[in-house]
This record gives C-alpha cells, structure tokens and sequence, in this order.
C-alpha cells in the first residue's frame, strides 16, 4: 500500500479520534523494521494534524528512532526483562540495545509509557517487575508502566505463516496474578496500569 | 410460618415478580412457538379462556397466538368482519369486559394484559375496498401500510390531568358541538367506559384478596392498590405510584387494542409527581424505582430519557438515571433509548453505557439528536419543534399527541426493485447490458415504486378511519376529541408518513459485485450472470463466492459504499421530490424491523452471491462478514452515517460488540467515543448488543439453556429463546461474523 492509501483508511475514522481524544498508532510487529514507510506516513499524519503513536521494542539504533521522534507524540516500548542473559535465552536477543533506547528515550520530552507483557514462566514474578520499575521509576517522562497480560492471539498469525508457535502450552496470567504483580511494580511510586 | 408472614422488602417483591416472569414467558414459549417481536409484557389466559390460532407472521414463520375464547366481536358487515367506529368501539368494550382481572400481590400496580383485539379483526380490511395497486406492491416488494395501525404517539400528560373521567366529559362536551360525528365519539365513550368498568373490577377484586391475605405488606398493598384504583376509575392520579399505575391501565389498552407500545418521555412526564413527592418525603426513590420496575414489567414500551426540551435545555434529571436503575435491577427487556447531544448530562450517557456492558442485554439504545433534529427541520420545520419529537417505536419518533406517522409500516424491499430492474434489462434484446443501463432502469423502477407507495398511503389515509380507527392513541391527541376526527383522518397536526427502504447492503454489493466481475474484468457475461442467478448458483459455487469476495459496502472507500450512498441518495431524492398525491409529507428512513426473512422469500438469487429466496440484509447494515479479519464497530458506524436519509427518521446502526471492548474506564470511554462519533457524522440511532460468541451459538443450539439471554433483535429486544429458529440465525451469524 502507499503511504496515500494508508491515509485515505485512516482518515475514514477520524471523527472517532476526535471523540474520544484518540489518533493513529503504529504497531506490527515492529514498525522500526519498515522505518521509511513509517516515517513517510507519520510526516503525513503530523501534517493532517493527527496525534501520533507508535508501539515498538526498540531494538534498534537510536539514529533509527530519532529519526521518527520529531513525528510522533507518544512512544510506547516493550520492556521484557532486566537481565540480559534470560532475556536473551527467551527472545534470542540481548536487552542491552533496549535498554540504552530506553534510557535515552527517558532524556527526551517525549510522552513515554513502558509496557511490560507479562509472560509465564520468563518474567511472571515480583522481583522481576520490581526489577523493571526500578530501571525506569526516575524516566521524567514517563506517563505509567503498563503489565500486558500474555494472550494467544498471535497463535493465528503463526500457524497462517506456517511457523511454529511456542507458547501453546503456556496458560494465561490470572487477573490476581497480574494485580499481585501491579501492585509489587507500584511501591516503586511510579504509576502501573493493567491489561 | 414466621418468615411467611414478615414484612417484604422491595427487593424480595422484585425478585418474586421476575420470577414470576420468567415463568410466564416460558409458558407463553411452549404455547405460541415462536414470538419474532419486541418480548411483550402480555400474559397467556387462563387454560379454560384459551384458544389458540396459527398464522404467517411477518417475519416469514407461522406463528401461533392465544385468543380469549369467551369473547366474539360484533359484525356489522357481510364479511363476517366490523368496521368503523362505533362497532370498533363497541367490540373492544365487550372484550374488555370478556377480560380476566390479574392482580398480582407483590406488584404495585394492578392489571396484566392477556389478548390482543386486532386477532379478532377477520377480515382486517373490508374486501371490497380495493386499492388495485397490489400487482405493483407485490412486484416491488412493497408492505404499503395499508391498513397499519399505531405507530405514532399520544400525550400522556393529557391523561394525567384528566383522568378517565375527565376524557368522558371531554368526549361528552365535543360530541355536542359535533352532532354528525356520534359514530366516532360512541366508539371513543365505548373505550373509556370499558376500561372504566375493568379497572373497577381490579379495584373488587383487590380488595377481596386483602381480605385473604395474611402476609402484611401485601395485605396492605392490595389495600393500598384497591384505593389508588378507586380514585383512578374516574380522577387523574395525584400520585407517583398512581401516575404509573394510570399509565398501565392505559398503555394496555393501547397494546390490545391495535399493537401500540408508544409511551415517550417518560423521565418528563413522571418528573413532577416524582419532585413532588421527594420534596414531601412521601416517596423515597427505592419506592420510586419499584414502582418503575413494576410499570416496565407489566409491558415494554418504548420510552426516551434526557434530550433538549424544545427550547434546547436537556430534560435529564434524577427520574432518568431512577428509570435505567428499574431495567438494570429487572434485567428484562426494555425498549428504552438515551438522547444524546451536546447539551446532556454526561453521567446519563456513561451510566447507560455502564448498563450496556455490565448487564448485556441490549440495552440501552442510544438516539442520535442532531441527525434527528437537523433532518426533521429539513421538512421545514422549526428547531423547536423537530426537539419535540420523541423517542417512542422501534426505530422511529413522533411528536406527542399531534403527529400521525404510520412509522416502520411501509417499507419498500430495494433488493426486489433491483431484480424487476434486472431482468427488465436482461429481456430487453433491443440494448445492450451495462452497469449504466442496470443503474437507469433501477433509478426507474425505484422512483415507481415510491410513486405505488405513496398512491398506496392515499389510499389507507382514505379509509382506515372508517375501517380501524385510532380509538385508543385518539384519546390523548390534540385535536382528535375536539373536532371529532381520527387520528388518520385530519384530528392531528402534523402528517409526515415513513416510507423505509431495505436490503440496502443486498443492492449496493450486487451492483460492485456486476461493475468489478462482468464489466470491469470480464470474468463473467451478462448472459452468463443471468444464467447462475436464473439457477441459484447450481453447480457454480466457485462464481458465486468470486461474485460474494467482491469488497462490500461498509468497508468503507470501495465501489459498493459508492454504490450505497447513491442507493439512497435516489431513493431521499424520489421520496422527498413530491409529497403523496393528496399532499401528505413522506420522510424516507432505512429499516427492516424483523422482515427480513419475508422479503427474502421474495427475490431469487442475487449477483452479491445470495443465494435465492435467502434473508435480504436488513435496514442500513453492512451484510456480516463484509469486513473479513477486521474489527468492525468504526467501519460500520462511518458507513451508516453516510447513508442517512436526513429528513429526521432514522436508518439504525446495529452493533453486535465483544464484552471485552469495554474494559475498565477506558473502555467505557472508548464506546462512548464511537456512540458519539456516529453521531456526529450524522448517525440517528445505535442499537447495540453486548454477545459472548461462545454463549450465544450455545444458546443458538439449545435455546433453552439460557433462558435469560436477551438480545436486541434490530430495533427491539426479545429473548433470544423466543426467537424463531431462522430469527435466530441471523442474529447468530451478525455476531459471529464481527471480529474486534
């Protein structure tokens, strides 16, 4: 699609962001990956006057991301976990490029929430939320972390592409399970949101 | 024992009527089979005053329903039928007073309805009154009204400061000044002293049972009931619960004698009876929403809370938010629709909304002010008055006691009109086929079928006062007691008719489906085309679903929506070009009420991909699944908007919604955003249900494992276990094929 259709599918909504203070936001996968298509469109959002999002896991070169900054009005990035190594057991990457983007991310103005999708077994714990909080509890700009419950939804999307998905056999948080951890995130004093 | 004899909270009371309820309409489910309407509050007569009768019902399936065996009308014609007012009247005292009393102890109120008087209307239309237009409604699918009744609405307030007393002395006091109209204030007294005569059978028997009664709160209720019944055969009411209790006795009357289920602002009307008394300290708002919940169960009529008064300021106050508390508390269904715009109170709008997810049982409906108010104006009128109209049917509005209006009577089955116009074509050798020529001949058919319509309302404008006149709605009109006129024959102020278009999505996705395969690529003929619609698809599922993948109208930016919008552009521009030959207004809408399956009866396999004599899409809707993989609340909500007529009746937006969308405050605020957003672009109305997919293919296979689940079925609520089996499956495959 171009960048004009795009538009011409966005706009068909447009009251809606006006009611309910809402925009355009985008998501994947990862955005990042198609970093000249997403800055083409959202230089055309930012132009029509539309608020701006984009949902990412920041695993990439900060020039990569600065180059979107100027378009965007919030910034929504994925924490998984604090430790290095698990997390490159669990994703196959190291956290460390993540974490810098997050830190620098934290220097700029930008409108900044953090997610955090809760996952069985990798970071379902308190220490490791607590963990999380901590590294980002001093982000000027941080409006909250957010705990996405893990879901199966993508199971879907792998099996249509006709890969293997591993996470069939995990069970989905439960809501005590999520509040538990919500609340060991919030003695940090940094404000947590559910999902 | 001692339990049996302790004071009742109104709680308990509440919990023993619903109980009560659910009782009855499983009785009134194993009796009747199927009931494809709005879930009335009418209860089945006693086994030895039963019978029972079948008949094709509207939506295509027989229906059955019970009559009271101890009543036979008066004939005054050689059919066998009566006809007029004064027989009309006569009969209906009669049936009234062939009429059970029900009083039911835990209720406040008094009264239950077990009949309806149209059933005894055999013929309904004096057979030598011929319009002679039926071999052009029946080509064009046309449901002319002819002979249609109700559909508008009365001003309760009239009432309410009369008394049943007071409207015979009216009745009395104009009859003098119109000697030649006696025949029409006979059957009028006849009405009024019939339900004079039955609610003082209530007040007996009220009495009696106080007698008996060993529990003291119902013991003093049938005491309290007796009074308040006593007071109300001939005073207006001077209080909350009698205000309720008037309006039972009169909305069923209204509900038996031709169908009416109009009742309006009732957070207006109520609001200075309830002011009154919360002022006093007479009436705590416990009691307030018991007395609510009893009038709502006694029957489901349609009501309107908040909106501007006329003058623009919003009507909400404490009595709306008391009015959803009663249907929230009750759990049934209810056929009640928050005004919005921008002037209401917020809380009302998200209190509804809050009930609409919490409670999942379609309710409420939300009414799209500007849409309403800016179209009505459009038939040159003034602000004012376009703010007076109400909330009272379906899908529709009228102005209290002064507009006649024959709202969700008259439809015209577009998807009929496209197949005249395409086989007008197809055996025409003289021209060539295109989508240009489809168009012009569908233009021509649509335009004569309008013209057939509005001959056809002429023609019940004509004559229905002397066939089946208004008797009840006429009681509480302005106008109609005064110079003696039925409300279809001049008694009223204000005449705008509705003429409904259907099956929009059918036309709109035939048309881009006939553009992109046969003219655009190629991949078909006209002759081909003709071919597999002339065989329904036999053997060629493979052109069907090329025909069916087209992208469809509510996608939004294809050729289909294209295709919509000037569908009912024409179709605006045919009705509203002229008024009806003896000048009555006409105002278009789009809607199907439950017909769906009887205009499909009708029309054979279509280039969408329909099969034959399969359901045409409803009203303005998007066929399901026109958006495969998507989420779809915001895609229909912009398509509906941009097919609204405009002249102030409305084309509904039905959403079928996850529970899941309104998670938490955002969620809630989420919804309020797309009810607003619709609104906004010009939308009038949004019917929503809030379904468990799991729950409701459940309830689909084995309707009676969820005896309770209500669904709001198009414009009105049932309980989904009421519903036919075919009733069912298009609710059924609406929610399946929404994905968010």
């Amino acid at each position: 699609m171009t960048v004009d259709e795009v538009i011409n599918e966005i706009l068909r909504d447009k009251v809606f962001y006006e009611t309910s203070g809402g925009g355009v936001t985008l998501s994947g996968g990862d955005p990042i990956v198609q970093c000249g298509f997403s800055q083409a469109l959202l230089k055309k959002c930012k132009e029509i006057g539309l608020h701006t999002a984009i949902e990412t896991a920041a695993n990439c070169q900060w020039e990569t991301l600065v180059s979107l900054l100027p378009m965007l009005d919030l910034v929504m990035m994925d924490i998984k976990h604090i430790d290095s190594e698990k997390h490159k057991n669990a994703t196959g990457v190291s956290n460390k490029v993540i974490l810098d983007n997050a830190m620098r991310l934290s220097r700029t103005k930008k409108r900044l929430i953090i997610r955090v999708p809760i996952i069985p077994g990798f970071n379902d714990t308190k220490s490791e939320v607590e963990a999380i909080a901590e590294f980002v509890k001093k982000f000027p700009n941080l409006e909250y972390l957010e705990l996405l419950s893990f879901h199966r939804l993508g199971e879907g999307k792998y099996k249509a592409l006709g890969l293997e998905y591993a996470a069939t056999n995990l069970a989905i948080p439960t809501k005590k399970k999520i509040k538990e951890l919500s609340e060991a995130a919030g003695k940090s004093g940094i404000k947590v949101r559910e999902n | 024992m001692a339990e049996k004899f302790s004071e009742l909270t109104y709680e308990q009371r509440l919990e023993a009527l619903c109980k009560t309820k659910m009782q009855q309409t499983k009785e009134k489910q194993d009796a009747l089979l199927v009931m494809d309407q709005d879930d009335h509050g009418r209860i089945l007569p006693p086994p030895e005053l039963r019978e029972i009768t079948e008949y094709m019902g509207p939506s295509g399936e027989m229906v059955r329903d019970a009559k009271l065996n101890n009543f036979k009308p008066k004939s005054n014609h050689p059919s066998g039928g009566f006809f007029g007012a004064k027989v009309c009247g006569e009969n209906f005292n009669l049936f009234l007073k062939a009429h059970p009393v029900y009083v039911n102890p835990m209720s406040s109120l008094a009264g239950g309805y077990m009949a309806y008087f149209m059933g005894y209307r055999d013929p309904s239309w004096p057979p030598e009154l011929a319009s002679n237009l039926e071999d052009e409604q029946r080509k064009y699918g046309i449901y002319p009204g002819i002979g249609a009744t109700q559909h508008f609405c009365q001003d309760m307030t009239i009432g309410f400061k009369l008394g049943w007393g007071g409207l015979l002395r009216k009745i009395r006091r104009y009859r003098k000044l119109n000697p030649e109209k006696s025949d029409f204030y006979d059957g009028l007294e006849q009405v009024v002293l019939g339900v004079q005569d039955w609610i003082r059978r209530h007040v007996d028997v009220a009495l009696d049972m106080a007698k008996k009664e060993k529990n003291p709160t119902l013991r003093r209720n049938l005491e309290e009931m007796a009074e308040i019944n006593e007071w109300l055969v001939s005073k207006p009411p001077r209080t909350f619960r009698e205000a309720c209790q008037w309006t039972v006795w009169y909305q069923m009357i209204a509900r038996m004698y031709n169908g009416s289920g109009s009742m309006g602002q009732i957070d207006v009307w109520l609001k200075p009876y309830y002011e009154r008394e919360s002022a006093a300290g007479t009436l705590t708002d416990e009691e307030a929403i018991f007395h609510l919940a009893c009038l709502l169960l006694n029957d489901t009529q349609y009501y309107q809370l908040g909106g501007p008064d006329a003058e623009g300021k919003d009507t909400t106050n404490k009595l709306s938010f008391l009015v959803l508390e009663a249907v929230h508390r009750l759990k049934a269904p209810a056929n009640i629709g928050i005004r919005v715009f921008n002037g209401l109170n917020p809380e009302l709008l998200r209190r509804g909304v809050e009930i609409m997810f919490e409670d999942k049982t379609g309710f409420p409906k939300f009414l799209g002010d500007k849409g309403l108010v800016e179209g009505f104006m459009k038939n040159g009128y003034s602000v004012q008055l376009a703010r007076q109209r109400v909330y009272s049917g379906c899908h529709w509005f009228a102005i209290p006691g002064r507009e006649y209006t024959l709202n969700d009577c008259v439809k015209i089955n577009f998807a009929k009109v496209f197949e005249v116009a395409f086989w007008d074509m197809m055996n025409d050798s003289e021209i060539r086929p295109s989508v240009d020529e489809l168009w012009r001949r569908f233009e021509m058919h649509l335009r004569r079928a309008v013209e057939v319509t509005k001959e056809g309302l002429d023609f019940h404008m004509k004559h229905m006062h002397k066939v089946f006149p208004e008797l009840v709605l006429d009681l509480l009109c302005y106008g109609t007691i005064e110079k003696g006129l039925d409300a279809s024959n001049g008694g009223v102020e204000y005449y705008n008719l509705c003429i409904d278009g259907s099956g929009l999505a059918a036309v709109a996705d035939s048309f881009a489906a006939v553009e992109q395969r046969v003219e655009k690529e190629g991949l078909l003929t006209w002759s081909q085309l003709a071919e597999h619609l002339k065989n329904d698809f036999k053997d060629a599922e493979n052109v069907r679903l090329m025909l069916s993948s087209v992208p469809r109208y509510g996608r939004g930016g294809t050729r289909a929506d294209y295709w919509a919008v000037r569908i009912v552009k024409a179709f605006t521009r045919f009705v509203k070009e002229r008024p009806t030959p003896a000048g009555f207004n006409v105002i278009p809408g789009l809607f199907s009420w439950a017909s769906m399956i009887s205009m499909g009866q009708t029309v054979g396999a279509t280039p969408n991909g329909r099969h034959a004599y399969a359901p045409i899409s409803h009203g303005a809707s998007p066929d399901p699944g026109f958006l495969r993989g998507g989420s779809a609340p915001t895609a229909m909500a912009v398509a509906v908007a941009s097919v609204q007529c405009g002249y102030g009746n409305t084309a509904p937006l039905q959403l079928d919604m996850d529970p899941g969308l309104a998670r938490g405050e955002e969620g809630l605020a989420k919804v309020e955003a797309l009810i607003k957003g619709h609104f906004e672009l010009g939308g009038t109305m949004i019917n929503m249900n809030i379904v468990d997919k799991k729950q409701i293919l459940e309830a689909h296979q084995d309707p009676s494992k969820y005896p309770n689940l209500i669904v709001r079925v198009t414009g009105f609520s049932a309980y989904f276990a009421s519903l036919s089996r075919n009733l069912r499956q298009l609710v059924v495959d609406r929610i399946l094929s929404e994905e968010t």
